[in-house]
């Protein structure tokens, strides 16, 4: 199943993505915020499939810090952005570096836990591609080693 | 002075010995008209030796004095002089016919050889004078005449035409001198006035202070100073120097293009005039004076970078004497500029402070600002996801399990719940547009271009609101952030197209223009700073209802509105990020006929 990282620095959100994501059958850890999000990605046995993080906790490139822990450990994470309304710079900013897309938090007359769940969907099967092509390239090395 | 002693003139037997002595005396008396003393100590210098060159018996010098409006005794040589001789000499006189205001009004010298002969019902003040001579002091026969050097004689035929040169040499030398005064004057008010603009400690006082300089040391007999009111287009009065306007002080106001003050203010060109009552413009509503003791009127523009702020003006009491002229003349005006323009450098100075203290303020509480907005972000973000969560825990129901009668009234309650978090965040949104409207992020952009992305957006495809646009074909090429400008651009069509859907049908006009520097700008428009690469014209017009002539500024502070959404951030977002960019925005249209903004962006300097 479906292993996702939520790293929020606020109790409620970080508890409320939690909720709805395992509603649809995810697998949830959390972390607190960026140090915490780091140990955490560093220190599990299997890396995470996807990882959903706040930009700016405390620090504006808090995010950024998150993305770079987290390919860095499996290049094929998939890590989404959660920013704040108009902030948008800095997140074409994680864009660019890798992250697979950003959300914000507070786009008025959206259900964005819905528009979330959507994103994390998309990312899953990025990644299962990712996996596929990756397990692909692995059998034809063996066979052309064989 | 050093040298007080007059060297006699030798007797006409030596005539080489007495051309060098005369050289001598007009070498020294040249000397002295450019050395230190006063202008009065001079004068007694110069109709002391008057008497004593031509063997008058007396002799006085009498200066013209635009206050008082006549002339006053300053200097007397000779015999016969008592204390009140010489109060009574000029006063109390039919002006009309001394010999001594005939030459102060003409401007033309009087040398009399016999009186009785020549004037039999003259009635001297001395009776035993036979010979005047009177001659003017002036600058030039076109320049106002400031006093008069008069020598009596009781011979007849006592003065000679070289007479008459000496004196009248003496008179330029005082004229000069007089002149150089005035200019000495001038300059020290201006000075002055230069210090205290850059150091008074609040604009009351400041305005106080110029009336004071103003009046005392150019002698005005009343000077006040009216602001331009930005909210109330009035011209108000702020300071004056006069007893009668005192108690008026920020009460007096005049209409833009009412009275003199106000046409001054409107057209921002002056006014000098003697009678205020004989011009069309006047209105006499606030005066410091009556009228009919008015003898001259000037009023200058106070002008600054954005145009009239203000009026200066000054007035001089009417004469005593009728037939001596105490209007302003041409350098008082300028001199009066001089003093308007320092005035307005001055504004432009302390807006200038202001609006660096102001950014100071709005930075520190744009980072307040942006800190809570996003704490309350990331708060409404969690509720956001309980509502979520809650929605999910009643369900929908369905044909074989409807819902039960509780659930189905918290239906309802959670989409209400909803609707406030969508307000809320809409809230938000405004809220950190507003406060990050100043932070721009610029990059070459063209206006015409951005005006025509941002109507592709906006504009709506279908209804009955016709849009016309007139672009210009001249490339625009400005800085700009493209976001926060089209943000900007799409509030107004926006606003355009809503208050015109009510009725389904209206037009939108759009036009783009570029304007050489220098070109007239629309009235009331401010802008930051003066540009040399003329300007960006973009114009939204609607036919809606317009902007109350009351409303044409207000409309552009924060939490105004007429409607019922939003918090009346839109038009104060609209011109901060216009004004980041350097330009300026101004409503133009008529009430009932439509809104009209114009905006101006400052072209690129290299283009």
């Amino acid at each position: 199943m479906c292993r996702i990282l939520v790293v929020d620095d606020e109790d409620e959100v970080r508890m409320a993505l939690a909720r709805r994501l395992e509603r649809e059958g995810y697998t949830v850890s959390t972390a607190g915020g960026e140090s915490e999000g780091l140990t955490a990605l560093k220190e599990t046995d299997r890396p995470f499939d996807i990882v959903v993080t706040d930009m700016n906790m405390g620090d504006p490139n808090s995010g950024v810090r998150i993305l770079e822990g987290a390919v860095s450990r499996d290049v094929f994470t998939e890590v989404i952005v959660l920013t704040a309304y108009g902030n948008v710079a800095n997140a074409v900013e994680t864009m660019k570096r890798g992250a697979f897309d950003y959300v914000e938090k507070n786009l008025p007359g959206v259900d964005v836990f819905e528009l979330i769940v959507l994103k994390v969907e998309q990312a899953a099967q990025r990644r299962r591609q990712s996996m596929q092509t990756v397990r692909r390239l692995e059998e034809f090395q063996k066979q052309v080693g064989d | 002075m050093t040298d007080t002693a007059i060297t006699p003139i030798p007797p006409a037997s030596n005539p080489i010995s007495r051309e060098k002595a005369e050289l001598g005396r007009i070498a020294r008396l040249s000397r002295l008209a450019v050395s230190g003393g006063t202008s009065a100590s001079l004068l007694e210098r110069y109709v002391t030796d008057a008497v004593e060159a031509t063997g008058a018996t007396r002799g006085f010098a009498a200066l013209a004095e635009a206050e008082v409006g006549g002339l006053v005794l300053v200097a007397t040589a000779g015999d016969g002089w008592t204390d009140s001789a010489r109060l009574t000499r000029l006063a109390d006189r039919d002006g009309s016919s001394t010999i001594t205001s005939w030459v102060a009004t003409t401007g033309k010298p009087v040398r009399i050889g016999d009186l009785a002969q020549a004037a039999p019902d003259y009635q001297p003040f001395f009776t035993d004078i036979r010979s005047v001579l009177a001659v003017p002091i002036a600058m030039g026969p076109e320049e106002r005449v400031r006093g008069v050097i008069n020598l009596e004689c009781v011979r007849e035929e006592a003065f000679t035409d070289g007479d008459e040169s000496f004196v009248q040499a003496l008179a330029d030398l005082s004229a000069m001198r007089l002149a150089l005064e005035d200019l000495g004057a001038r300059e020290a008010a201006l000075v002055q006035m230069g210090k205290e603009l850059s150091s008074a400690p609040d604009p009351d006082s400041l305005m106080q202070r110029v009336v004071a300089i103003t009046k005392e040391i150019l002698r005005f007999e009343d000077c006040s100073i009216f602001f331009l009111d930005p909210n109330s287009r009035r011209l108000v009065l702020v300071a004056t120097r006069g007893q009668a306007l005192s108690p008026q002080v920020k009460k007096a106001a005049y209409e833009l293009g009412v009275g003199l003050t106000g046409w001054v203010g409107l057209h921002g060109e002056p006014i000098r005039v003697r009678d205020p009552r004989t011009d069309p413009r006047h209105k006499g509503l606030h005066r410091e004076l009556a009228d009919e003791e008015t003898g001259a009127f000037l009023a200058v523009p106070i002008k600054s970078l954005t145009g009239v702020v203000g009026v200066l003006r000054v007035l001089r009491r009417k004469s005593t004497s009728p037939w001596f002229p105490n209007d302003f003349t041409l350098a008082d005006q300028e001199v009066l500029a001089t003093i308007a323009s320092q005035v307005g450098a001055a504004v432009d100075n302390a807006q200038l402070t202001d609006r660096l203290l102001q950014s100071e303020r709005l930075a520190a509480w744009g980072e307040m600002s942006a800190m809570s907005s996003h704490m309350i972000g990331n708060r409404v973000f969690a509720i956001k996801g309980d509502l979520n969560e809650l929605e999910y825990q009643v369900g929908q129901g369905t044909e074989d399990a409807p819902l039960t009668a509780t659930r189905r009234q918290v239906v309802p309650l959670l989409d209400g719940m909803k609707r406030g978090i969508f307000r809320l965040e809409e809230l938000l949104a405004e809220f950190r547009d507003f406060v990050r409207a100043t932070a721009l992020a610029t990059a070459p952009a063209d206006a015409t271009e951005l005006t025509k992305s941002v109507v592709e957006e906006v504009f709506p495809k279908r209804g009955n609101i016709v849009l016309e646009t007139d672009y210009t074909d001249e490339p625009l090429p400005i800085n700009a952030d493209p976001i926060k400008l089209k943000r900007a651009f799409s509030e107004i069509v926006e606003n355009a197209v809503t208050f015109q859907e009510t009725a389904d049908k209206g037009v939108v006009r759009i036009k783009t223009r570029r304007l050489p520097p220098n070109s007239p700008l629309p009235t009331r428009i401010a802008l930051p700073k003066p540009i040399t690469s003329g300007w960006a014209e973009v114009t939204f017009a609607d036919e809606g209802p317009g902007v109350p002539d009351g409303d044409k500024e207000k409309i552009f502070r924060p939490f105004f509105t007429s409607r019922n959404r939003g918090m009346g951030l839109g038009l104060a977002i609209v011109k901060g990020i216009i004004e980041a960019h350097h330009g300026g925005i101004v409503e133009v249209g008529t009430q009932g006929q439509g809104a009209r903004f114009v905006i101006l962006l400052p072209l690129r300097e290299e283009s």
